[in-house]
């Protein structure tokens, strides 16, 4: 915008520049603006969800879906293309009711329109699960009243409804089992049901590891299963992904336990075995060096497991670059005791 | 220009001239004063015409298409500039008789003729084909009023960035109409269509309200807008500049999806994200006149600073309804007849709507007439500044003219 002040800044040189710079390169004015960074998957997604361009985001999907695409740390590219996703339907606002009323009618259109279209059906199922939750809220069940309860299930039933009238083109994208297995988790389904689930959706997508990641969400105590459970799942999932990852699965599913349920007490608690962990890591950095959140978690994991040596060489390799929310909860102390404990300082 | 004038320039203003004045490249001329200022006066006007063509680098835009779009643009430039000199020279002829006259009433003349330039452009139309393919694009493609880079920035950006959601065989013929719309500048063109009654965001937001009060939905609405405008309960006033367009673009497809005639949807949409001179000149919100009228209903509706500085002249009727007490509730302009500095043989659109807010602000606040009768739910106020005086009426130069403020008609 222009200001009040008269010839502010403008001159002969700045002007040939300009005319130039609508050729080579950017303006005078914009001379010291660097051009930003590509924006992340995540970002992308987000913002295309944000504008309604739903094509735009079918054209993410069906991108990121590609076999082998994976970010360098070892992360599925559509795994972030979800979190972006996830940003606008979880959108902090204050009357989030007409907000997601909107976001349900947005994506039934899009899905109305586009029937053949997984992720236009899987979007709108979505958009009804994200709906229930206000219902709920994100405190302990015993605080929800029964109204918000009845809102609760009543939007959960309407999300299985679509998913289930419209499963033929919907499954055919393993972003609906996942979507299923978060459904059969509020709704409390059996562990039978989530693993055929489970299995459905990596017989459409062998890459989709995030069913894995669900999967032991629901398997945790706090939900339907217990620490047995889970250490037989996280095991056959890790036999079943040996080939792609090593032992890397048996770390990272654990490290997911820990973060949702176990926190510093994951060697106590459950049937985690540290060495097994630390060669999943090992694995993991075998394949896929460039990850410093993860070299923090694992060193994070190995004060857990208080196994110095593997400690004090991690955490001299993440130097300066702590990435402190991979320190479990209360992360500053979290780090501050491990950084004492390892040193000695 | 004499150099009596040239002293007269504010201190800020001289500096900065002299400064631009030192790094032309050709060498000056013998008398310095006035062709340094004119030099700096039309480096200061090229810029702010190439300043809205440019096209960021954060745009995405397919390499071929930023080539020829950049292209277009240069050779607009390159034509263009060659005219700001011209306009300079009438408008010292014009402006010679008057004594308010100085360099910042000249630059401000031609700067108002050059920001009509651009609102004249925004709402011209091309060919069949090229109305057409706009419409598609506006009625399928969200993002295109996404805005990457500089926000202050977006007439032709936003243009290509259409062209861009084109399909790949419309976007030669679209260029070309591009390149047709800009050689119009500078020249007589068709007048442009009146301002639509009412303006689609008068309609869009009362519709949006509807929906938050359970009213039926004529078309959902995009994150983007049901975060800003009913989950956070903001109005038109709150809208970023891609908000608003998005918005517009929004109830264009509501209009269709009515029955309105395409054309007239598209017209609509057009005045809807028109930049007006309001928009492209920061007035720090004229505070000042704000200040000086605040608590007295009975004060005639102070004068926009942007008014003042580009001598903007006429009347804006205002239709406002009352309730059963004769408060009113509502109020908007429904006529404009304005005059600037400048800006001769065309509509002064960039300027427009210049008193719209203090009229409708007026309207609303009562509308206490002088002698205590109230306004009509129909009136117009007019709009003057003190008549410029011979040239030989002054001796030393000043502010070009005295506020007088909106009168009632």
């Amino acid at each position: 915008m222009t200001t009040l002040v008269r010839f502010t800044m403008p001159t002969r040189r700045m002007l040939r520049a300009a005319l130039l710079s609508l050729v080579v390169s950017a303006p005078a004015w914009a001379a010291d603006a660097k051009p930003p960074p590509p924006p992340s998957i995540a970002d992308t997604a987000a913002m295309n969800f944000w504008w309604g361009d739903f094509a735009a985001l079918e054209r993410q999907n069906t991108l990121h879906r590609q076999p082998g695409s994976v970010q360098p740390d070892g992360g599925l590219q559509i795994e972030m293309f979800r979190t972006g996703l996830a940003r606008v339907f979880q959108h902090k606002v204050k009357n989030v009711e007409t907000y997601l009323a909107e976001i349900d009618a947005l994506t039934l259109e899009w899905a109305q329109a586009h029937p053949k279209s997984a992720l236009a059906h899987i979007l709108h199922a979505e958009a009804l699960y994200h709906h229930a939750w206000p219902y709920r809220g994100n405190g302990m069940a015993k605080d929800v009243t029964p109204e918000g309860w009845k809102g609760f299930e009543a939007y959960l039933q309407r999300a299985t409804l679509y998913l289930r009238t419209h499963a033929e083109v919907a499954l055919t994208d393993s972003h609906a089992h996942l979507f299923l297995l978060r459904m059969g988790r509020a709704m409390g389904w059996d562990k039978k049901q989530l693993f055929a689930i489970l299995q459905d959706g990596l017989k459409r997508n062998p890459d989709d590891i995030s069913l894995y990641f669900d999967v032991v969400l629901s398997l945790l105590p706090k939900w339907i299963g217990n620490v047995k459970d889970l250490d037989d799942f996280i095991r056959k999932a890790t036999e079943e992904t040996r080939s792609r990852y090593g032992m890397g699965m048996y770390a990272r599913l654990y490290s997911h336990a820990a973060e949702n349920q176990f926190s510093h007490a994951l060697f106590e608690d459950s049937l985690a075995d540290w060495d097994k962990m630390k060669q999943g890591y090992e694995d993991m950095f075998a394949r896929y060096p460039d990850s410093p959140k993860r070299l923090n978690r694992y060193a994070y994991l190995a004060c857990l497991a208080k196994d110095k040596p593997t400690f004090l060489k991690v955490y001299g390799q993440i130097g300066t670059n702590i990435d402190l929310p991979e320190w479990g909860v209360n992360p500053e102390r979290s780090l501050e005791a491990c950084r004492r404990w390892g040193t000695g300082v | 220009m004499t150099d009596s004038r040239l002293r007269a320039l504010p201190k800020l203003v001289l500096a900065v001239a002299i400064a631009a004045a030192a790094l032309l490249p050709a060498p000056l001329p013998a008398a310095p004063g006035a062709s340094n200022l004119d030099a700096a006066m039309i480096a200061a006007l090229e810029t702010e015409l190439a300043r809205p063509l440019y096209l960021p680098r954060e745009i995405q835009l397919d390499p071929e298409l930023r080539t020829e779009a950049e292209a277009i643009a240069l050779a607009h430039l390159v034509r263009f500039s060659k005219l700001l000199p011209v306009w300079l020279e009438e408008e010292k002829r014009v402006q010679a008789g008057f004594a308010e006259s100085g360099p910042n009433q000249l630059y401000d003349a031609v700067f108002a003729r050059l920001l009509n330039e651009f609102a004249l452009w925004h709402l011209d139309t091309g060919d069949a084909d090229y109305e057409r393919a706009t419409l598609a694009v506006l009625k399928e493609a969200p993002q295109v009023c996404r805005i990457a880079g500089d926000r202050a920035i977006y007439d032709y950006p936003h243009r290509i960035q259409r062209i861009q959601a084109m399909p790949a065989a419309q976007r030669k013929l679209a260029l070309a109409a591009e390149r047709e719309l800009l050689a119009r500048w500078g020249k007589p063109r068709a007048a442009p269509p009146p301002w639509p009654q009412p303006l689609p965001q008068d309609v869009a937001i009362p519709t949006v309200a509807g929906i938050h009060s359970g009213a039926a939905r004529p078309l959902p609405l995009i994150p983007v807008l049901a975060s800003n405008l009913l989950a956070k309960e903001g109005n038109y006033g709150t809208l970023s500049v891609e908000g608003r367009c998005a918005l517009q673009q929004w109830w264009l497809r509501v209009s269709l999806a009515q029955g309105a005639a395409p054309a007239a949807a598209l017209g609509a949409f057009r005045y809807g994200t028109l930049v007006t001179a309001l928009d492209r000149i920061d007035t720090g919100g004229d505070k000042p006149d704000d200040e000086r009228t605040a608590g007295d209903p009975a004060a005639p509706p102070p004068y926009p600073v942007l008014g003042r500085r580009f001598s903007v002249t006429g009347s804006t009727t205002v239709a406002r309804r009352l309730d059963a007490a004769g408060k009113p509730v509502e109020a908007k302009v429904v006529g404009r007849d304005i005059s600037v500095a400048g800006i001769r043989g065309a509509r002064p659109l960039a300027f427009e709507n210049v008193f719209d807010a203090v009229s409708v602000r007026y309207a609303l606040q009562g509308g206490a007439a002088s002698a205590g009768a109230p306004l009509p739910e129909r009136f117009a106020l007019n709009w003057s500044l003190e008549p410029p005086r011979p040239a030989t009426a002054r001796s030393t130069p000043g502010p070009a003219a005295k506020n007088s403020g909106g009168k009632r008609q």
